[in-house]
């Protein structure tokens, strides 16, 4: 045998880290990850922060016959038709998205990834059968598909989470089949094949981290959706109902009847949604141009 | 007994426009610390065969007919479970691309590592060392070191190092090698022969290369199948094969390879015409169509590989024609 040619020496860690470069380096990523990271913390420390509870009512004392008083000091964002204080709520506001942000999201993976794994890996019959229903899925409008859901499992906080979730299971699985297809045709999977590793080894290692990127994209995307889909719930009267729990959607139905005198009152919880949404949309388009070089 | 035994293998594939017949009766043998050639153009029915060794054949494909043993054992039929366990320990298989043969998300050592845990009781520190072990015997230096980095980093002549390593981590008896150094530039091409030569010897494996280029054959494999239209057309030691081809196909080969320091007017030959599409059940020879040598019986019959020349039955050198060039033994002109 020859002599072994030295190798290039290349120092860095692997792919992923290469993302979280590139990630590092795009400007929107960043920005959008400096929001949700503002929003998140808001959310987080909203006691500490308001300067009363958000379900303090005082219309007798505050409004004064006036509906409503805006911007004082006292009142950053004004008062609401009850007395509440905006900007106590709004920061509030903020637990209920991300909340339902969160969770929703991740019922839809939860679903989303094993349906769409199933299909993209034993195809035939099971792959058929699989996106059959959720082309059937997927002939709803999503956010019909959430309202109808809503209706179904009547209001709630849960209700929402489970109804958004559901809403973005055919989403997510179409997007993993897809790619899970590609996947099975590379020769790394067909050697894994070869040297006789077990099947679930062959799905779970091989397949799945290398078909799961889109999907992740998607995930953080679908984020924003849901926030705005909660907040279209609840301006619809599919809301939370609870008050102690301020949500952006239901403060915006809320303030139709008061457009004309007190603005604010819409202002204030439409920007929060509009920056938050922002915010996950900036990071979700960083991260596809990240995973994808291609694209940038 | 052969570490490996295809006797009579046919493989058909169920499609949209009938069935296609892409190995018909194929018969080869791989004995301990053999290297044999499996040589064709793309289509000829080789990588087919290859995967219906390791019984990952695609769905639409079944095996018809013949028989496949590994050692004594019979594979076809064999249930999922006992397959895997041939898969790898048994044996092993390289893959043409090695830039796409490997995991990307994966470390080279946890690739080593995943195989052996597959098959093998070596666990923490020992599996450790052996993946090193694995890597520094394959020729890639600093091993330890390269064992923590993902396929990327490396180059691909060192990819298909890393391959190998992976393939030959369970010391598998057979190693099947699916066109391995294609992708790979001619200096690497010698480099990774010359690896795996030198792995069959320390080992005794045995070793099926699958190729469509002659000249990977004459330096490394001491027997030779020539595949062509799901058949094997010639067969026998590849010396003999190189010195007096007698298969029409065989000589097209050879003829339409350039050779350095040869006469400047001998032309290079092609072979006209495209392989055929083996839809159904071939009445004639499948290169009927193609062949200069065509006899009217080649049309209807389909030749059965005989022993050329003088050579009774050992098999030394045997071609299925009608009409073949006549062999150096027969004292023709090869």
């Amino acid at each position: 045998m020859t002599a072994p040619v030295p190798a290039p020496s290349v120092e860095s860690s692997g792919r992923r880290s290469d993302v979280l470069l590139r990630l590092r380096r795009n400007r929107g990523a960043m920005v959008g990850a400096a929001i949700i990271g503002l929003i998140v913390l808001a959310a987080i420390f909203a006691p500490l922060i308001v300067p009363e509870t958000p379900s303090k009512t005082a219309y007798l004392s505050r409004l004064d016959g006036r509906c409503c008083p805006g911007s004082s000091a006292a009142h950053w964002f004004g008062l609401d038709e009850l007395g509440r204080d905006v900007f106590s709520r709004v920061v509030f506001g903020a637990r209920v998205s991300l909340l339902v942000a969160v969770v929703s999201v991740a019922i839809g993976l939860a679903f989303g990834v094993a349906l769409g794994a199933a299909a993209g890996y034993f195809g035939g019959a099971v792959d058929s059968a699989i996106m059959r229903f959720i082309d059937i899925m997927l002939a709803f409008p999503s956010f019909l598909f959430a309202i109808g859901l809503v209706a179904l499992l009547g209001p709630g906080l849960w209700q929402i989470m489970i109804a958004i979730g559901v809403s973005n299971v055919p989403i997510f699985a179409r997007l993993l089949r897809g790619s899970m297809l590609g996947v099975r045709q590379t020769p790394y999977v067909a050697s894994a094949r070869v040297l006789g590793l077990p099947a679930r080894r062959v799905l779970l290692v091989h397949m799945l981290p290398n078909a799961i990127s889109p999907v992740i994209v998607a995930a953080t995307l679908a984020m924003a959706t849901a926030i705005i889909e909660t907040a279209g719930l609840g301006f619809l009267g599919l809301g939370t109902a609870d008050p102690a729990r301020p949500e952006w959607g239901v403060m915006l139905a809320n303030t139709t009847r008061y457009l004309q005198t007190a603005p604010h009152l819409a202002f204030f919880p439409g920007i929060a949604i509009v920056i938050t949404v922002l915010g996950f949309n900036l990071l979700g388009d960083g991260l596809r141009e990240a995973i994808d070089p291609k694209l940038s | 007994m052969a570490l490996l035994d295809i006797e009579g293998l046919t493989v058909r594939f169920r499609t949209l426009r009938g069935e296609v017949h892409a190995v018909n009766g194929v018969t080869l043998s791989v004995d301990e610390g053999e290297t044999v050639a499996l040589v064709g153009e793309s289509g000829s029915g080789k990588s087919v065969t290859a995967l219906a060794v390791l019984g990952l054949l695609a769905p639409t494909a079944t095996i018809a007919a013949g028989s496949i043993r590994s050692a004594g054992r019979e594979l076809v039929g064999l249930p999922g479970a006992k397959m895997r366990e041939v898969r790898g320990r048994a044996i092993s298989m390289v893959f043409q691309d090695p830039m796409t043969s490997l995991n990307p998300l994966m470390t080279i050592g946890a690739q080593i590592r995943e195989v052996l845990d597959a098959h093998t009781d070596l666990r923490g520190r020992a599996a450790k060392q052996r993946v090193v072990e694995l890597i520094e015997q394959v020729g890639i230096p600093d091993a330890e070191r390269r064992s923590f980095q993902y396929p990327h980093q490396f180059s691909g002549g060192m990819r298909q190092r890393a391959m190998i390593a992976v393939a030959i981590a369970c010391k598998p008896r057979l190693l099947i090698a699916d066109e391995p150094t294609t992708a790979l530039d001619v200096t690497m091409q010698a480099q990774i022969l010359g690896l795996l030569a030198s792995l069959i010897a320390e080992y005794r494996m045995g070793l099926l290369l699958i190729t469509h280029d002659l000249g990977v054959v004459a330096g490394t494999c001491e027997t030779t199948n020539v595949m062509y239209g799901g058949r094997i057309v010639e067969t026998g030691t590849t010396r003999e094969i190189f010195r007096s081809p007698t298969h029409p196909y065989t000589r097209g080969l050879l003829g339409s390879i350039p050779t350095m320091g040869g006469e400047r007017k001998v032309k290079l030959t092609a072979i006209d015409g495209q392989p055929p599409v083996l839809r159904s059940t071939p009445q004639g020879c499948t290169f009927e169509a193609r062949c200069a040598n065509r006899i009217e019986r080649c049309v209807v019959e389909v030749p059965s590989l005989d022993p050329v020349g003088d050579d009774t039955g050992s098999m030394v050198h045997a071609a299925a024609c009608f009409n073949p060039w006549p062999s150096a033994r027969d004292g023709g002109v090869a």
